[in-house]
């Protein structure tokens, strides 16, 4: 099979970027076709079997993990009763959501999308009346089954009242979508709700908060569910495992494959089944400052402004830098001494000089740091920061909430903490300043203090636009100030 | 009748005071010169020709166009059909794919638009994909297309969705325009990585996809159009997936093979529409060459000061003038030049307005629309405006140099009197030598058709490339063809690398109607994106500017990366100047930092060619104009007949180059003030070649001493790849030039003329690896390449060579022209009579 045309095109194919390490093949030539001698050894090894639909076959892996089973510190049962529980509140996360759920995760050939991606895994899963997740793989052993796989996933969509999917609506979705319309099949799905966790997962448990930060399902299921993996194949390995298959006709590199998507749906699950407790439990169910806003936050945009309120009071509290707290793992009590501490500062917040407030605080960090001779040893300065953060957030947001609700005093301090807490960024620190400004030019008519917030809004990197307001209200200021003075000297010269 | 015979469109009517001032101006310029005059090359006129006016030739709409579109257009004035128009309408309803030959400003659009309105108004499912080579000829389509259908709105409610779809077009928009577009205006680009490796998510156009546009047709040549050529095969499997099957419309500007490009793209036979029926008004055009300021070195006075000079002219008499520089950097210039001239008070509208590439649109549409409405009296421009984009009727068109086409030179002349207006085109030849061969040799541009466009898309590199794409897209069946070569051998070779896997019976992923197999892409990779077809190879280096924070300032390809980004190399960017400080060749970068010198750097570089495979030979005695090669001599007629002195070849090469050193030129005055030597990789490339053997008893016979005959050898060499420029209507850099004995030499002296002569072959060879179509059609133009290449050095003003001819005099030797003279005088005087003819006129 060697002609100067192939050897010529060795030599442009190999002076071109190379198919990829993972996807090269194990020995060029010589390996059998998948057709050769598969379909045995797929069922057998996959633990599979053959279904037909219309015209053409498919293969199918189905398991039932029993209700008594586990998935990390949860029964399984328990995590289908949850949902049942819940059920209502998904609609806060997906319009219309509704059961039954179908749980679906697909592994791809590639992450690129486009034509030549193939979903060679739908995987998915759903309870059944007795609490046992059921969970069908469609797996494409036969490159040329993919329509039938399509048409039997889409049957099973038609009854699902919502999909749930981790990053489905961005990944997994448009590539079936695409697959679908590749194969000119109706694309039922996009009438069906989908509850995508990713995103609120980033709300409720990403560990640093930042935007950006990976979300991993695997960090998560540890993080929430306490559930670990053992020899898991990473998802990275999965295109290359299937080309092997498809090159070599040996099924065996997929089964780690099978029950790695197995654990996803799983854990997507779990997942799940958490979020839909928490909602439905409210700010008392959180276990942590990040929880109890993410709540808030959800409430806030589904238009709960009381609910959203508590729920943000529950995360500051949560997150409030108690050392006793670390110590003794007991929040409420201590916690609330500190707020009243705060609070006792509050005539320093008419004051235009701040010093004074700057150096209480700057007292009780060194309180915090050192008093105890403790410090929380198992939180690094990272998680420290990330606390704090996320502290100035629910500052920020408490803060709102007052100033919708009228409660403009208490709307103040909010700003004041957040502005003299460590976690204010540049972007806080103007809202914040700005503000305060306001408050103190119109309601509380203290000009000085006003002057003193105006000029500090300066301190962060403003747009032009933004810059000119400021400079514009500045203007203001001074000349109120300068017209009560006159104001002033002449009362003074009366007297 | 006046001097310039500028023909009185009616006798009755006096002349308007606009061609009064075009005629002062020209008057100005060639001082009572007539119009019929002979050509004079001496003079700094050398040219003066009238070209007439035409009279439009139209015909009512055709019975069956939809009678909403017939309103619509009616609505916006127009009441016929030109005849070239009607016959593109006609033969693209009846389903033919056809090419349109267009000069500016004959309604071309209407070629297109009005059969593809006129089926989607019949049925609204259809859709329409327009391909422009340019992200700006999209948008100016755009709005006329949206003119149009607003209308059709007003005239009978019926929508038509008319949308770009390009790199600029937001995510979020992308999906409703999926949906709702039945025009969709995109690039070939955005076709191979957008469109094309997405195309489930286009379904609903390609199902219903019923004519593709091809507008500037003529810009596909070379490395582009051989790209192009394999994403329409794409297209078409994508389409037979989805059921349809589109006819294609281009429009082409004047070239000597439209319909043969037409159909190396579409594969598919194509009817030709090259009669126009738009009118035409009368145009005047001028050659310039700048006047001889040093005789011995034949150095001319600057093209840029007679350019200015000449754009005066125009401008003083309140005529609208573009101006076509050759580069970014001259368009500044001129524009800055033409601004000190005639700029407009401070606070004044801007009547002087530059445009390139590299502005930004909003400024770009802003001079677009100053020109149209009078506001902009003179545009300097680099070939950004030479294409289609609307900005009315201009007087004067004004070129700072030649175009390098005879295509694109008509192109530029075009901008000026678009409608029926009388008008005048300008060329001012720079000293460069094609520049000074044109406009010496006026018959030449005027005479003969416009050149042909080369495409190869069966280079292994690029058809490689694009078969990864069309696997990633559709599983190729097994008895799938794609382009000349087997494309299973090269699925093959694939699958070796891992890229694709052969399936085989009922578990393939082919057509379910049974066919034998199929090669499904078995790779995690996006192909589309590993490839550009706006070059052969993605791998390039970039340049890194070192000066403050490191940032990437350009790049260039792999080909001339040693050549221009060696150590200590000075580097151009829009008139800065950057020193190369190291080259990192393995990671292809290159790191500069700003610098302020007086001069420039030339590579020197050693080329060693070894023929690989000839495909065709042939002694100069038996080719005629055209070449036939079923005369050619075979292989092993050439050993029996040695006495013919020199032959013709083209085939594949083996081309090993490497720099060894660099000079320094001085700006200006090109002196060469210093130099260094270099150690850099070797390049290795295997390409295609035409090669011109020169017996070594034709050498010995010349007249002159051995290391004269090297020097002019040499020089004839230098301007036979002028005259293959010329010819090819491709770029300086798209071809080669070595000079070697063929044989493998002495590694120590490569290249090294030893005092017995041997056979020496002068190789000019496609600069990109696996060749891009050249060398075949400089074998079969063999005879016209000696016989220009004679008539350039002879023609030349010079006393013993310039850049102009065979190379400057410092580098080339003191005897270099007379022998380079010498030498073609003897390679053409040995050749046959018809040969002789075939020289001499020129054909």
């Amino acid at each position: 099979m060697t002609s100067r045309l192939s050897d010529r095109l060795r030599e442009v194919v190999r002076s071109r970027p190379p198919a990829g390490a993972s996807s090269a093949p194990e020995a060029s030539g010589g390996t059998p076709d998948a057709a050769a001698g598969p379909s045995r050894a797929v069922e057998d090894t996959l633990g599979g079997e053959w279904r037909t639909i219309d015209a053409g076959r498919y293969f199918i892996v189905e398991r039932r993990l029993a209700s008594e089973g586990r998935h990390g510190s949860r029964r399984i049962g328990d995590l289908a009763a949850q949902l049942e529980r819940s059920a209502t509140d998904a609609c806060l996360f997906a319009g219309g959501a509704r059961p039954p759920w179908l749980f679906f995760d697909l592994e791809t050939t590639g992450l690129n999308g486009g034509a030549g991606t193939l979903a060679f895994l739908i995987g998915c899963g759903a309870f059944d009346p007795d609490g046992g997740f059921v969970i069908r793989q469609y797996v494409l052993t036969r490159l040329g089954d993919e329509r039938s796989v399509l048409q039997a996933v889409s049957r099973l969509v038609r009854d699902a009242g919502a999909l749930v999917s981790f990053n489905g609506k961005s990944f997994d979705a448009p590539l079936l979508e695409s697959r679908f319309a590749y194969h000119r099949l109706p694309w039922i799905a996009s009438t069906v709700p989908h509850l995508d966790v990713l995103h609120p997962a980033r709300r409720f448990w990403r560990e640093d908060g930042k935007a950006g930060a990976p979300c991993s399902l695997a960090a998560l299921e540890r993080q929430v569910l306490d559930a670990g993996r053992d020899h898991d194949v990473p998802g990275a390995e999965a295109p290359g495992r299937y080309f092997q298959f498809i090159r070599s006709g040996d099924p065996e590199a997929l089964v780690d494959v099978l029950e790695h998507n197995r654990l996803d749906l799983l854990s997507l699950a779990g997942l799940t089944a958490r979020l839909l407790t928490l909602v439905r439990e409210g700010p008392e169910g959180a276990r942590s400052g990040r929880e109890a806003f993410a709540l808030g936050d959800l409430y806030e945009r589904a238009g709960w402004h009381t609910q959203s309120h508590a729920a943000l009071e529950q995360a500051l509290e949560l997150l409030s830098p108690s050392p006793r707290e670390t110590i003794d793992r007991i929040p409420g009590a201590q916690s609330r001494t500190w707020h009243s501490a705060v609070n006792g500062s509050g005539p320093g917040v008419h004051l235009p000089d701040t010093s004074a407030e700057v150096n209480c605080f700057e007292e009780m960090k060194t309180a915090m740091a050192g008093g105890d001779g403790v410090r929380r040893s198992s939180v690094g300065p990272e998680a420290k920061r990330a606390s704090d953060r996320l502290r100035a957030e629910v500052l920020r947001a408490l803060a709102r909430s007052h100033r919708r609700a009228g409660r403009y005093e208490a709307a103040a301090l909010r700003w004041r903490q957040l502005l003299d807490g460590s976690g204010c960024t540049p972007e806080l620190a103007r809202e914040a300043a700005e503000a305060l400004a306001v408050h103190h030019e119109h309601r509380r008519r203290d000009l000085a203090s006003a002057r003193v917030f105006a000029l500090r809004t300066l301190e962060s990197p403003v747009s032009s636009v933004r810059h000119t307001a400021i400079r514009h209200r500045l203007a203001r200021l001074e000349r109120k100030i300068r017209e009560a003075g006159a104001l002033l000297a002449l009362t003074g010269l009366e007297s | 009748m006046s001097v310039w015979g500028l023909a009185r469109t009616d006798a009755a009517s006096r002349p308007s005071g606009r061609d009064l001032a075009l005629e002062a101006a020209l008057d100005r310029l060639v001082p009572g010169q007539k119009i019929d005059r002979p050509d004079t090359p001496d003079l700094s006129v050398t040219a003066v020709r009238r070209l007439d006016a035409l009279e439009a030739q139209t015909v009512p709409f055709p019975e069956r166009l939809d009678r909403r579109l017939k309103a619509a257009l009616e609505a916006r004035g127009i009441r016929a059909l030109y005849t070239h128009q009607a016959e593109a309408v006609a033969h693209a309803l009846a389903g033919e794919h056809v090419v349109v030959v267009t000069p500016t400003a004959s309604g071309k659009t209407l070629c297109y638009n009005a059969p593809i309105l006129h089926t989607i108004l019949q049925d609204p499912s259809c859709r329409a994909l327009y391909l422009f080579p340019t992200k700006a000829l999209a948008q100016d389509q755009l709005a006329e297309l949206h003119g149009l259908s607003e209308v059709i709105r007003g005239v009978s409610g019926d929508e038509i969705g008319v949308f770009t779809y390009d790199g600029d077009t937001p995510q979020d928009a992308r999906r409703s325009i999926r949906a709702r577009a039945h025009l969709v205006l995109s690039n070939p680009d955005m076709v191979h990585a957008g469109i094309l490796p997405h195309h489930p998510r286009w379904a609903k156009l390609f199902e219903n996809l019923k004519f593709v546009v091809i507008d500037e047709l003529h810009a596909y040549r070379g490395v582009f159009g051989s790209h192009l050529g394999n994403v329409l095969r794409r297209l078409w499997r994508v389409c037979r997936h989805y059921g349809a099957s589109p006819v294609f419309i281009c429009s082409s500007a004047t070239i000597a093979n439209p319909r043969e490009l037409a159909e190396r793209l579409v594969e598919r036979p194509c009817y030709l529409v090259d009669q126009t029926g738009a009118p035409r008004g009368e145009k005047l055009f001028v050659f310039v060459n700048p006047p001889v300021v040093n005789q011995q070195l034949g150095i001319r006075r600057s093209y840029l000061s007679e350019t200015r000079r000449v754009a005066g002219e125009f401008l003083k008499r309140d005529l609208q003038v573009i101006v076509f520089a050759q580069s970014r950097l001259s368009t500044e210039i001129l524009t800055t030049y033409l601004k000190d001239d005639f700029g407009e008070p401070p606070g004044g509208a801007e009547r002087i307005r530059g445009y390139r590439g590299g502005y930004l649109p909003n400024h770009r549409r802003e001079v677009e629309k100053g020109l149209r409405d009078g506001q902009v009296r003179a545009v300097v421009s680099t070939n950004a405006l030479e294409l289609g984009i609307d900005i009315g009727p201009l007087d004067v068109s004004v070129m700072a140099g030649y175009p390098g086409t005879i295509a694109a030179t008509w192109q530029r002349a075009g901008r000026a009197g678009r409608r029926a207006a009388r008008s005048a085109a300008v060329l001012v030849a720079s000293s460069a030598p094609i520049d000074q061969y044109i406009v010496r040799h006026p018959s030449y541009f005027f005479d003969r058709t416009p050149e042909r466009a080369l495409i190869d898309p069966d280079n292994l590199h690029i058809l490689v490339d694009h078969v990864k794409c069309a696997a990633f897209e559709l599983p190729f069946s097994s008895d799938e063809r794609f382009g000349r070569h087997d494309v299973q051998e090269v699925l093959t070779v694939l699958a070796e690398q891992g890229f694709v896997h052969r399936v085989d019976g009922e578990a393939a992923a082919g057509d379910p109607s049974g066919r034998p197999g199929a090669w499904t892409w078995t790779s995690e990779s996006y192909p589309a994106d590993a490839v550009s077809l706006r070059s052969v190879s993605s791998d390039n280096f970039v340049v890194v500017d070192t000066t403050g924070e490191p940032k990437v300032i350009g790049e260039t390809d792999f080909t001339s990366g040693p050549s221009t980004l060696h150590p200590q190399a000075i580097y151009l960017v829009e008139g800065r100047l950057f020193q190369v400080q190291s080259l990192d060749f393995d990671g292809r970068k290159a790191y500069v930092r700003s610098v302020d010198c007086d001069y420039y750097t030339d590579a020197i570089s050693h080329t060693r060619v070894t023929i690989l495979d000839t495909f065709a030979q042939g002694c100069r005695t038996v080719e005629g104009a055209d070449g036939g090669g079923e005369r050619d001599a075979a292989a092993s007629d050439l050993v029996e007949s040695r006495a013919i002195d020199a032959w013709r070849s083209h085939g594949e090469v083996h081309v090993v180059s490497r720099v060894v050193g660099f000079k320094k030129i001085r700006f200006y005055t090109n002196e060469n003030v210093g130099s260094g030597e270099l150690d850099l990789p070797e390049q290795q490339m295997h390409t295609t070649a035409y090669w011109l053997t020169i017996d070594a008893h034709v050498l010995a016979s010349l007249p002159f001493a051995a290391s004269d005959r090297r020097d002019g050898l040499i020089g004839m060499a230098f301007a036979l790849k002028q005259i293959a420029q010329l010819l090819l209507m491709c770029d300086g850099h798209d071809i080669g030039l070595s000079i070697d004995s063929g044989e493998l030499v002495d590694p120590a002296r490569p290249n090294a003329f030893v005092g017995v002569e041997q056979d020496r072959l002068v190789f000019i060879y496609d600069n990109y690896p696996g060749g891009i179509g050249f060398s075949q059609p400089l074998y079969r133009m063999h005879a016209e390449l000696l016989g220009h290449t004679y008539r350039l050095v002879a023609g030349c003003d010079c006393e013993n060579g310039c850049p102009s001819c065979v190379g400057p005099v410092g580098q080339t030797g003191p005897l270099a022209k007379s022998a380079a003279l010498a030498l073609l005088r003897l390679l053409l005087a040995e050749s046959s009579s018809e040969t002789r003819h075939a020289l001499v006129t020129g054909t």
